[in-house]
């Protein structure tokens, strides 16, 4: 049991009538870079949002180290959040903050840090993510959106989290930082343990992941390494398998 | 007693989780340190490691080399080691000042190219002009600004007539209470309620409809589209202050008279007949005008006012909150200076 990090069991969730996802089953291990595709609107957003605890589930359970999360005291899920970074879809940071005092902000927020290491630790941050220095001083409404996507991912791993969540960390990225991003996720989650969850529609990122859960109709249809996705049954994903990108990336022919 | 460094036998033998939480407890055990020699620094027994470990490692001990470090840590430490060096743009306070200066200058600059864009693409674009739209306007700056106009224009009226009525009947004088009352209503008080009310209501909600707008990029997305957002968003709320201003004021004109009317007669005993007689033969029609004419243009200057604001909003979470506050300051601001020109143009014109 411990070895995994989050188990949802039978998630159902709806947005009034429209059911997103009907009885959802995943689990991510510690330590694994963990991808989750699917089509557009098959609910990976929700999911994030539920995992997140930002929206309440409508059935089944969400397990975070062993625990419930719905039934967490309100200290214990302060802890558990301390130990969590996000980098939403569009990159969300603070707009009345430059992209440094997003970070700094971040890290002394959480931990009782001095504000020269805070600084140090986001220049540091920053520098690994490739952005380049003086972007510490720029407010993120002035960055690309590329720029913006990498200052996010910063932001996310700011604080050393156990689990970082990336929804499309790749998606509007050159491929040359595509491809850094991709080997920087990999380099994290080797050398730090720390779990990755990203959620991507970029069929290149799945060379990088250890695991990968695709949805379709509201449910997980698969779940393993990247390569056992040709030997399904489910539609969605037998077409996803038969695209020119998939059998060139994925499977080298 | 020291959980994260230990000295054996000349050997600096680092243990423990080495992480963001432990942070200030591993760096004052490395300060106690400092001034001890050893020789080597044997990493074998961190369980954990995170940047700000290795950053305490490459602070420290980066004389040193690290013995038994996994090799996978071995990469943090690399990693850590790139702290640029950049500093923030200085700025002394006279560059601050003229930048201040420099910005109030431009600012009432391009109020004045906006109201001309405003006239020109309105013009061009008459067309694209959407009843549904104006009515929509209209509407919210009407009928739902009435409630608090009726009630501040009656207060208004039964203060003037209170305040004068014990000094006018000191000197017998008391049916000029109804001049007193109709004129100062008309020509002053009333515009200048209505202007004031309506620079808080319509020109906060502009500037706050617009500045989203401005945000979201929906301003960028009209232009792509060859749609005018002088003419499409600007030109409706214009009109529908232009054309309203001149009826709310009339409409504040006869609730603030039967407010100094009901005073009048409890205060001074003057019949509403009295009044009303005496009403007809002092307000001329100049004096309604002198104070109608002002609504158009207070009611232009509050809805341009509000949506140049609205178009200077910047993405940052507290810009639309600065934009509107400012926006009602100067409409308030713009609308008693305006008022005050009148009095001197009139003044002026003998009207
Ligand atoms: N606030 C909401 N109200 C109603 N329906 C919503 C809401 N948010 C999302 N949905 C619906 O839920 C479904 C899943 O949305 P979600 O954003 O989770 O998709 P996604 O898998 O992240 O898609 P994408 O790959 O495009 O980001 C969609 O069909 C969407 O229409
Ligand atoms: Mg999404």
């Amino acid at each position: 049991m411990a070895e995994y990090l989050i188990i949802v069991e039978n998630l159902v969730s709806r947005y009034g009538e429209k059911i997103v996802h009907k009885g959802l089953n995943l689990k991510i291990k510690k330590g694994e870079l963990y991808a989750i595709v699917g089509e557009s609107g098959s609910g990976k957003t929700t999911l994030l949002r539920e995992l997140l605890l930002l929206r309440p589930i409508d059935g089944g359970r969400i397990i975070f180290n062993g625990k419930d999360i719905t039934k967490l005291s309100p200290g214990e899920l302060e802890e558990l959040k301390k130990r969590i970074g996000v980098m939403f879809q569009f990159g969300t940071m603070f707009s009345s903050l430059s992209v440094g005092e997003n970070l700094v902000y971040v890290i002394r927020k959480r931990y009782k840090i001095d504000k020269h290491t805070a600084v140090e630790m986001a220049k540091i941050k920053l520098t690994l993510v490739g952005l380049k220095p003086h972007v510490f001083y720029m407010y993120p409404h002035e960055l690309s959106g590329g720029m913006r996507k990498k200052a996010s991912l910063a932001m996310a791993i700011a604080t050393d989290p156990d689990v970082v969540f990336l929804d499309e960390p790749t998606s509007g990225l050159d491929p040359i930082s595509a491809e850094e991003f991709d080997k920087l996720v990999r380099t994290l989650v080797d050398s730090t343990g720390m779990t990755i969850v990203q959620i991507t529609h970029d069929l290149a990122s799945l060379l990088f992941t250890d695991r990968v859960a695709v949805l379709s109709e509201g449910k997980v249809v698969y779940e393993g390494e990247p390569k056992g996705m040709v030997n399904t049954q489910n539609p969605w994903l037998r077409k996803l398998v038969s695209t020119l990108r998939f059998r060139r990336l994925i499977l080298g022919k | 007693m020291e959980k994260y460094v230990k000295l054996v036998d000349r050997t600096l033998l680092l243990t423990g989780e080495w992480t963001v939480e432990h942070f200030n407890e591993i760096r004052k055990e490395l300060e106690n340190f400092k001034n001890f020699s050893f020789e080597y620094v044997d990493a074998s027994r961190i369980e954990k490691l995170d940047f700000y470990g290795a950053y305490l490692i490459d602070r420290y001990l980066s004389r040193y080399s690290i013995h038994n470090l996994p090799e996978k840590y071995k990469k943090l430490i690399e990693l850590v080691k790139t702290s640029p060096q950049v500093h923030p743009p200085k700025r002394n306070f006279i560059d601050n000042l003229i930048d201040a200066i420099y910005r109030k200058i431009l600012d009432f600059y391009e109020f004045f190219v906006f109201t001309g864009l405003v006239f020109y693409e309105s013009v061009r674009h008459i067309r694209s002009l959407e009843l549904r739209n104006l009515v929509k306007e209209l509407d919210e700056a009407g009928p739902k600004a009435i409630g608090i106009i009726t009630v501040l224009t009656f207060l208004i009226g039964v203060v003037i007539a209170y305040q004068s009525s014990a000094q006018l009947a000191a000197f017998g004088a008391n049916i000029f209470i109804v001049d007193l009352v109709s004129i100062s209503i008309t020509r002053e008080l009333s515009p200048l309620i209505v202007g004031i009310v309506m620079a808080g209501r319509s020109a906060s909600s502009y500037t706050a409809e617009v500045g989203l707008m401005k945000v979201s990029e929906e301003i960028d997305l009209m232009r792509t589209l060859g749609i005018s957002p002088y003419a499409s968003i600007v030109l409706p709320k214009l009109l529908s202050s232009v054309l309203l201003f001149p009826f709310l004021i009339t409409y504040g004109d006869v609730i603030g008279i039967a407010g100094g009317m009901l005073v009048s007669q409890f205060t001074l005993g003057i019949s509403p007949e009295q009044f009303l007689r005496r009403l007809g033969e002092v307000l001329y029609p100049d004096h309604f005008w002198a104070g109608v004419i002002k609504g158009p243009i207070f009611g232009g200057t509050i809805a341009l006012i509000g949506t140049y604001e609205g178009f200077k909003v910047e993405k940052k979470a507290e810009s639309i909150g600065f934009s509107v506050t400012r926006s009602v300051v100067k409409a308030i601001f713009s609308i008693i200076f305006l008022d005050a020109l009148f009095s001197v143009l009139y003044r002026w014109l003998n009207i």
